[in-house]
């Protein structure tokens, strides 16, 4: 007789394992085990059919694959847990029992459990680990945020705050910035670094609101928060050394007096380097900077699409020309300005920045009273003292001005003036049929002009007012003019010129016409020819086609619609304004 | 020297049969014994060999003999002048040696003026010499950095080439030796755990905030952003409305007293002195005693002739029944093709349906996956009222919490199970019994008078 197969002994109730079972299999605790996981990377799944992945058993558990779990069983992270749980019960023990000498020892030897390896083993190429870069560098500064909580280890935060910054130097170094959005939530960075686009935000800078309990689970958090500021810790290495640049950072000279503000607790940074101003110093002389690097790219195109090599080409010009955008501009902070988003903005494209000190202790180059600096940057309605060697504009210029990698003209960034709308440098253009108004157009395209019926105004006024002014002359001096535009027609040269027509031999090469074209038929011939091709149309794509022909009229229909709208409305406010002025004149007029 | 004047010139060994080395090997042997030895007495000076004695005789101290060391073991020791060669592979140390030259830098002005030193550069000093302490302290007590090496090189540390040369080795031994060996060694074993792929889902809500999100954004964007957040509410409201009319509209409301009331008539019912008596009069007089089935009689028999007719029709029926299968069977050879297309066509569709299902399987793989008990619910997304937008970043007032965000985008993309917080801790209620012995009666207070 054969061997009786057995329920769940294969298949699906064999992959799957429930966590109660896991954490037997690991003897470990379930907070050890949620560490564990998050560290390595190892997450629940669910099945296909649940009920078969639980052995029969009704209800929902959290079931793991029992390949991730024996993966899991390898790691020899699992023996410093159990060896760190044993620590902490000594440590316990001791506490309870007043021993001084004991609790000092145990708290001073705890293991740390080292997770080096783990970053290693969850990305095996640099690239990977930038690509994970964004949820690390957005938990990084939001941690270095918090104030000292109950639920994080403190040395975390100070580390996240020291990493951050010591990312935003490498970026500046590197002149990798891209994107910049204000939101109500925070602000977006886009940095670029090695063809990886990693986007984080940092939250305003409000004072640290406490969450509700129920909304967040702080300790996992701060477990992935550890993780992640490993990753980054190494990530940040990699890309100093990348640069030739010490890597715990270093400013310009370094003394010994120097060295004892510098030197403070464990991972924290001094304010010299958090002030995100002063150039790192580097490990090798005649280095070339990223600023001023060139490549040399193909003339060719590899796969043969020359539009595509073309467009990249004009993509890295135009990246080449944002990471000088704010070379030789020196700006100055005014107090009520956010200070950091706007220092590494600027300095990442080459700006000098200088603030108030009271606002920041330390990094300050230049003060306010420096007639060189060329843009000051305010966000207040009214200043009392002015200085007419710069300008006085609002933070949101700067962001615009990454945003449209170009110096954007700063007349409606003035002081108090009300600002344009910021744009999202995030969204993605998919509808490619939709009507442009004229102010979006101009912000893609500088050669367009916005304020055309300003303009019109304006030279309406100055018309009407020499005018008014020649009304009466003109009418006396209109005779006379015409009698000698006359006499001018008839000139001794054009006589002369005549002359020579008739003098000339008859024979001569006769310049070339341009080939007239016929549009309207050209046109037509066209339309026939579209109307062939669709006949052509196979019948199962006939109504496919009607719907996206049908489609693509409504919207051009539409487009057309908002334009005359648009004329329309710009036609009326114009002769509006005119018939004020006029109105205004006359009246002026009478009462003079 | 004596050369031979003949013999071949080819080999060494010709060369050594031809030349007479003997004295220079004397000489050199002479000279290798000189330095071992050191040099001849002859060539000493006097203040080598002899010197004044102006103390003196001094007695031997005991102690001295008795730490020298034993005569026998005076074999072992080397006589030899020449000093032992040293081991080549020690590191030398080097010391970094700048800071300390900075600190020289900074403190020899100081000293050099000598004497009398002012109380403000005495300061400076003091604040320096404090500064060197502090790094000394922290040289010796921190450990290194967290972060001091390349992960990511090809470059192996020394302490790593070990590991290269077993994986060289491993290379070339058959795999049966290795798993034989692997229970001893298992660092031989060959297999190695590599980290599990997983696909998480890929809702990056974080790469892209929607343009109204901006401070200051442009007015259709945020009307857009606005309908997005006012449409999901009304779906929300929506269903709350359905899930009302489906469940809580379903039952009657009653007030408390009325329930009580209600259930007291039910309870009560067809207890005597509790119902009315002359509902039940009425139902007594009006109709008789009748069974459900009641039972069959012989008067509604069928008769044999209304037998035989039924029986001849069921026969007709089932002989017309007959002969249409039969009809049809011959009319289905002609049939035959078409069969076959039909079958085609059911395996398409089923095909088809097969191929549906796992599309929609794939992207549940893609989407938000319920990993335990509780279902993941996105919160409503943040938003500011065109009251709140101010048009400056001074006076913006930050929504939304970046944190929640963060931690539900985790959930959303299945790397976190949703759970739910527990605030209460539920704690045993502990019942407390008092010792018989130390219970306190009546009598006992009257015994001691209290």
């Amino acid at each position: 007789m054969p061997m009786q197969k057995k329920k769940f002994q294969s298949g699906e109730g064999a992959r799957y394992v429930t966590r109660r079972a896991a954490l037997n299999k690991l003897q470990l605790s379930l907070k050890d085990f949620r560490t564990l996981c998050i560290i390595k990377g190892i997450y629940p799944r669910e099945p296909a059919h649940r009920r078969r992945a639980q052995r029969g058993k009704s209800g929902i558990h959290i079931l793991y694959l029992k390949k991730d779990i024996l993966f899991l069983l390898h790691e020899p992270m699992i023996w410093k847990l159990r060896d760190l749980q044993v620590h902490l019960n000594r440590l316990r023990r001791a506490k309870g029992m007043h021993q001084k000498d004991l609790i000092k020892r145990y708290a001073n030897t705890i293991p740390r459990v080292a997770i080096d390896h783990v970053v290693k083993e969850r990305y095996p190429t640099f690239i990977d680990a930038l690509r994970d870069m964004d949820d690390a560098l957005t938990l990084c500064c939001l941690f270095s945020t918090f104030p000292k909580l109950k639920s994080i280890p403190p040395n975390l935060i100070a580390l996240c705050r020291r990493l951050t910054v010591e990312f935003m130097h490498v970026c500046i170094a590197a002149r990798a910035l891209r994107k910049v959005f204000i939101s109500i939530k925070g602000i977006y960075f886009q940095v670029e670094i090695k063809g990886q686009a990693i986007t984080w935000v940092i939250p305003h800078n409000y004072p640290h609101e406490p969450q509700k309990k129920q909304e967040v689970d702080f300790y996992t958090m701060a477990t992935f928060a550890d993780f992640y500021s490993t990753a980054l810790g190494f990530v940040n290495y990699r890309l100093y050394h990348n640069l030739n640049l010490y890597y715990p950072p270093r400013l310009g000279s370094y003394n010994a007096e120097r060295l004892e503000e510098e030197i403070l607790e464990e991972n924290e940074t001094s304010d010299r380097v958090a002030a995100l101003n002063l150039p790192l110093q580097k490990t090798a002389e005649d280095v070339e900077d990223p600023a001023d690097a060139e490549l040399d790219l193909d003339t060719f195109a590899v796969d043969g699409d020359e539009s595509k090599a073309e467009e990249a080409r004009k993509e890295y010009e135009k990246v080449r020309k944002l990471k000088k955008l704010f070379e030789g501009l020196k700006v100055f902070l005014n107090r009520e300005v956010p200070r950091e988003p706007l220092v590494f903005a600027l300095r990442c494209f080459g700006a000098q920045v200088s603030w108030d000190e009271t606002t920041f202790p330390e990094g300050a180059t230049f003060p306010e009273t420096d007639e060189t600096i060329t843009h000051q940057i305010v966000d207040r309605p009214d200043l009392e003292k002015q200085y007419i060697s710069r300008y006085y504009i609002q933070p949101q210029w700067v962001f615009d001005c990454v945003n449209a990698r170009e110096l954007i003209p700063v007349e409606k960034y003035f002081i108090g003036t009300p600002l344009p709308p910021h744009l999202s440098p995030f969204t993605v253009e998919y509808r490619t049929q939709r009507y442009v108004p004229p102010e979006e157009k101009a912000l893609t395209d500088p050669s367009v002009i916005v304020n055309k019926d300003q303009e019109l105004l304006d030279e309406i006024s100055d018309n009407d007012i020499e005018d008014i002014e020649d009304d009466k002359k003109e009418s006396e001096d209109e005779t006379m003019d015409a009698d000698d535009e006359d006499l001018d027609e008839f000139d001794g040269e054009m006589t002369e010129e005549q002359l020579a027509e008739i003098k000339r031999k008859k024979m001569k090469v006769e310049l070339g016409m341009p080939e007239v074209i016929n549009k309207g038929k050209l046109r037509r011939e066209h339309n026939q020819m579209k109307l062939l091709k669709e006949k052509m149309i196979q019948k199962k794509y006939r109504n496919l086609y009607k719907s996206m022909k049908s489609g693509r009229m409504k919207r051009e229909k539409e487009i057309k619609l908002l334009k005359y709208k648009r004329r329309i409305h710009e036609r009326t406010s114009v002769e509006n304004k005119r018939a004020e002025i006029r109105a205004r004149r006359a009246q002026a007029a009478t009462l003079m | 020297m004596k050369t031979k004047k003949r013999g071949g010139r080819r080999l060494k060994k010709d060369w050594r049969r031809k030349i007479d080395v003997t004295d220079v090997d004397t000489y050199l042997e002479g000279k290798r014994l000189q330095e071992r030895i050191g040099d001849s007495f002859s060539q000493k000076k006097d203040e080598e060999l002899f010197h004044i004695d102006t103390s003196g005789k001094k007695q031997k101290s005991k102690k001295k003999s008795l730490n020298a060391p034993l005569k026998c073991l005076s074999i072992l020791q080397s006589t030899s002048a020449i000093p032992p060669l040293a081991k080549r592979s020690v590191k030398k140390y080097k010391k970094n040696n700048k800071k300390d030259d900075d600190f020289d830098k900074n403190i020899k002005p100081l000293k050099k003026k000598g004497g009398i030193v002012k109380k403000k550069e005495a300061k400076e000093l003091n604040k320096i010499l404090k500064a060197k302490v502090k790094t000394l302290e922290l040289k010796e007590n921190s450990t290194k950095d967290l972060f001091d090496k390349d992960l990511w090189t090809s470059y192996r540390e020394p302490g790593q080439r070990k590991d290269k040369l077993i994986k060289n080795v491993i290379k070339w031994l058959p795999s049966e030796v290795l798993n034989h060996n692997a229970k001893i060694l298992p660092k031989l074993s060959n297999k190695k755990m590599s980290h599990p792929s997983q696909t998480t889902c890929k809702a990056e809500d974080m790469k892209c905030p929607h343009p109204g999100l901006s401070y200051n954004p442009t007015i259709e964007d945020h009307v857009s952003l606005l309908a997005n957040i006012a449409e999901k509410e009304t779906e929300l409201i929506k269903h709350e409305a359905h899930m009302n009319r489906v469940t809580r509209n379903l039952f009657k409301q009653v007030s408390k007293e009325k329930n009580e009331q209600m259930i007291i008539e039910e309870l009560t019912e067809g207890l005597p002195g509790f119902t009315d008596d002359t509902v039940k009069e009425v139902n007594e007089d009006t109709s008789e005693f009748k069974a459900i089935n009641p039972p069959t009689t012989r008067d509604n028999q069928k008769t044999i002739k209304k037998r035989k007719i039924q029986r001849r029709l069921r026969n007709e029926e089932r002989q017309r029944m007959n002969a249409k299968i039969e009809k049809k069977k011959v009319s289905d050879l002609y049939r035959l093709r078409y069969i076959r297309e039909e079958l085609d066509e059911l395996e398409n569709t089923t095909n088809k349906k097969k191929l549906k299902r796992l599309q929609k399987r794939q992207l549940n793989n893609i989407s938000t996956r319920r990993l335990g008990t509780n279902k993941f619910t996105e919160s409503s997304d943040t938003f500011a009222l065109p009251k709140d937008l101010k048009g400056t970043l001074r006076e913006t007032e930050p929504q939304g919490n970046i944190f929640k965000d963060c931690f539900e985008s985790l959930q959303k993309r299945n790397i976190l199970s949703v759970g739910k917080k527990q605030l209460k801790i539920h704690k045993k209620k502990v019942q407390a019994f008092m010792h018989p012995a130390f219970k306190v009666t009546p009598d006992m207070l009257t015994k001691y008078s209290v």
